[in-house]
Order: C-alpha cells, then structure tokens, then sequence
C-alpha cells in the first residue's frame, strides 16, 4: 500500500524535531549564561550572544515550515493544533534565548563585585528549568499532557527560589551600596530566570491544548 | 433548531451490500449540512433517500424511516412527484436540457401549469446569482453557458419550483475555484430561504460553509455536530483520522 500523505506526516514529524533542536539550544545558552557568570567567563558569554543568531535562524525556519503546512496542506483538528502550538512554543522558546543572552551581558559587563557563588540560588533557578525544558520536550514528544501539567509544579520552586534570591541581593545593595549598580543587574538576572520558568509553563500549557483541545492556566 | 429532515435506523441495499446501516440523522431547517466521508461511504446514497432518487435503482431494498416535516416520505400514500418538488436536487456534473437557458427554467413551472413565466424565470435567475449574465440572451442554448454558469443554471432550474429543500451531490466537483466561490456564495445567499444538504468531497469546502457536518465511514454515520467542532475537535477517532488525511 502507498503511505498516504507521506511528505505530510515527515513535515509535521520534522517539526516536533526542530522544536526541540530549539529548546536543546535555548536549554544549552541558559545553562553556559550562568556558568559565564558564575565564572566571570567574558568570553563564554560573547560565544552566547554570538550564537543567539543560530536560535532566531531556527525559530525562523519553524514559523516557515508552519507556514508552509498550513497553506500548502490545510491541515484540520490536531494536526492544526500542533501547527498553531508549534508557533506558540517557538515565541517562549526564542523568548527564552533572548533571555539568556541578557544574562550573558550582564557577565559580560561584570565588574565581579558580587561573588555569585554566595548566591546558590540562582544557579539553582537554571538548573530546575533547565530539566523542567528537557522534560516539556520529552512531553511534546509524546503528546503527554499529564506530564506537561507536572512539569509545571517545578515553577513554584523557580518562584520560591527568586524571592530568597531577591531578598539576599537587596540585602548585599543596603550592606554595600557601592555595588548597587551590579546588585540591579543580578535583581535582573535572577528575574530574567523566573521569566524561563513562566515561558516553559506556557509552552506545558500549550501541550495540553495540542493534545487535549483545552485551554488551561496551569500557572 | 426545528429540524427539517428526520431520517431514523435508515438501512439500505444494493442487492447484497449492505450501503446504509441505521443511519439515524436529523437536518436542521435553514441551515447547511455536509455530509463528508471517503468515496462509496454512502453519503450519496443517504441524500439520494430524502427524495427518493433510490426508487430508480433496480434491486435496492430500505428500511427505516425518513421523514420531511411530517410526512412520512417511504410512506405508500406519499407522492412522489410532489415530493421532489418540495425537495429539488442538484447534481455533481451540470445537466442543463439542452434548450435555451429561458426554457430550461420554464420546463418545471410550465408542466405544473404555473403562470407569470417570465416573472419566475427572472426570479430564479437573479436567486441564483445568474441573471446579470444572461438577462441579454436568454434565447441563446444553455450549453453554451461556462461550465460554472451551467451549474448555477440548474440551480436556477431547481429553484423555479420553489422548494423548501435543496440536495447537493458534490455540485463544484467538476468546477473550477472562481465557479466554486460563486456557488458557496449562492448556497450562503440562500440560507435564509431554503434548507441546503450538501455532499462534497472537499472538505475545505465543508468547512468554510456548512453550519453543521456528518461524517459517514462504511456506511455508518460516525459522527454529526457542528462544523466547527467537528474540525477542530471530532469526538471520534474515525472522524479525526479521515479529516486530518491519515486515510482517504
């Protein structure tokens, strides 16, 4: 028997692929930003904003490969699902990238006034959504919804983290105030983490649409 | 919404196969309903039984009920003639009598004894979206009329008898895109007089208008609800799987 719509499949196939190439991307730049920082490593950080055009060039060539789906095979039901959530979670996940790279600037600006390695929780922060991003993939996957909720419970940990973050920095700018200018910047840092955490709970929400057709808040 | 069209546990035969098993359906008045499904589904068939076009099919046998408003259509009493009138079809490949475009709007209303001809045949003509282009050579032969007009042309023929009903069987299948946008924007025109069953293997063209789709597979009715559910969240795997090409 001939496959049926085969180029069609592959496509919609290759998309999941390319999403996930993406979020592998993403993932890769937060984690090296807050090593760069934690190490004072300028050069790491340069390598992060070099790279961040290799993450537009792909989110670009997703949004084309959708575009192309959607008006070369009028794709209906899930498969219209999958397509509009596709682009949605390519919006998080370059938000995401561009994230990263503000934190790579703030290493890249860094007098090391502040010793980062005193603030244990940021690099907490990256590590928790760097799984909670590896696993939202493995649940886009497998068209898990159940696990796209779950994952979601990691972000009352990124929250939690932030708040003791925040309070431990602002107690440093009132202690020193000769490193309020760096102090802002990690305040910046640490905000732009628990936005990754919020981006990746969008795209878990998305998940649940493209399998379940619900429209849940799960955040 | 009253309903129009009441078919109930409708079976039937073509000698040995089985077309039709227990189509329970209910037609929504003033509304449009697609009927989809993949070739030889019985999708045809199942318009076919709301006039009675099967009775001219040697060797088919129905069961079940089919009723239009009140009346009992597979009743024996029920006349058939009539019938059609009230329930006018149109057909895939268009069959204009091959006469000019005035007499083939004339041909029903003038063998029902009707009067004010010409009056009906302008009606009908601008009802069907046709009379800008022909008002100048009504005299001329319909099948010199485009493939598109042609169609329309018997639309205009079907609506001349003022029916309440109108089948479509896959009418734009043999058209090409600006003829099928003129047909869609027809049957959109005249939702607000007729009630409108369409059977089309597009389903785009399901889509964008109908007010509510029945898929049949086998010829089971799978799933029926409103259009937009059914494309964008079927209920039914069969459903899902036919309208997003896993089979065809």
């Amino acid at each position: 028997m001939i496959p049926y719509r085969q180029r069609y499949r592959k496509d919609l196939s290759d998309l999941i692929s390319l999403t996930k190439d993406l979020a592998n991307q993403v993932g890769e730049a937060i984690e090296k930003s807050i090593i760069a920082l934690s190490e004072s490593n300028v050069d790491l950080a340069r390598e992060i904003i070099k790279n961040d055009q290799d993450v537009d060039n792909l989110s670009i060539r997703i949004e084309n490969l959708c575009m192309e789906l959607l008006v070369l095979q009028q794709p209906m039901a899930r498969d219209l699902r999958r397509i509009i959530g596709i682009l949605k979670i390519g919006i998080d996940l370059e938000r995401i990238g561009d994230l990263a790279v503000d934190i790579a600037r703030v290493t890249a600006q860094s007098q090391n006034k502040i010793e980062i390695t005193k603030l244990e929780f940021i690099p907490r922060m990256a590590e928790i959504s760097g799984r909670m991003l590896r696993e939202s993939m493995e649940a886009l996957e497998n068209d898990d919804a159940d696990m796209a909720r779950q994952i979601t419970k990691w972000d009352y940990e990124i929250d939690g983290l932030y708040v003791k973050a925040r309070d431990k920095l602002l107690k440093i700018i009132i202690e020193r105030p000769e490193v309020i200018k760096e102090g802002t910047s990690l305040l910046m840092v640490n905000r732009h983490l628990e936005r990754t955490g919020d981006h990746i709970c969008n795209v878990c929400e998305t998940i649940v649409y493209m399998v379940e057709a619900k429209r849940e808040h799960l955040n | 919404m009253t309903s129009k069209i009441v078919s109930e546990n409708l079976n039937l035969w073509y000698g040995d196969k089985h077309a039709l098993k227990n189509v329970s359906l209910e037609i929504s008045e003033k509304q449009i309903t697609a009927l989809i499904g993949p070739s030889g589904c019985g999708k045809s068939t199942f318009i076919r039984c709301l006039n009675r076009m099967n009775d001219l099919v040697s060797n088919v046998r129905i069961e079940g009920r089919v009723f239009y408003e009140d009346i009992d259509i597979y009743d024996k009493n029920t006349d058939v003639v009539e019938l059609r009138k009230r329930i006018g079809m149109v057909f895939q490949k268009p069959n204009p009598f091959p006469m000019s475009i005035y007499d083939n709007i004339a041909y029903g209303p003038r063998i029902h004894g009707q009067k004010n001809i010409d009056k009906i045949v302008e009606r009908s003509l601008k009802e069907a979206a046709l009379w800008e282009e022909v008002s100048e050579r009504l005299d001329q032969p319909a099948l010199g009329l485009s493939g598109g007009q042609q169609q329309r042309l018997c639309i205009a023929r079907t609506l001349a008898m003022r029916p309440d009903v109108i089948l479509f069987d896959e009418p734009c299948s043999a058209l090409d895109p600006i003829s099928t946008g003129k047909i869609e924007s027809l049957m959109e025109s005249l939702k607000e007089e007729y009630t409108q069953i369409i059977v089309t293997h597009n389903m785009q063209q399901a889509a964008r208008i109908s007010d509510r789709t029945a898929f049949f597979l086998l010829g089971e009715l799978i799933e029926v609800g409103e259009t937009k559910q059914i494309f964008e969240v079927p209920k039914m795997k069969s459903t899902e799987d036919y309208i997003t090409g896993r089979f065809g």
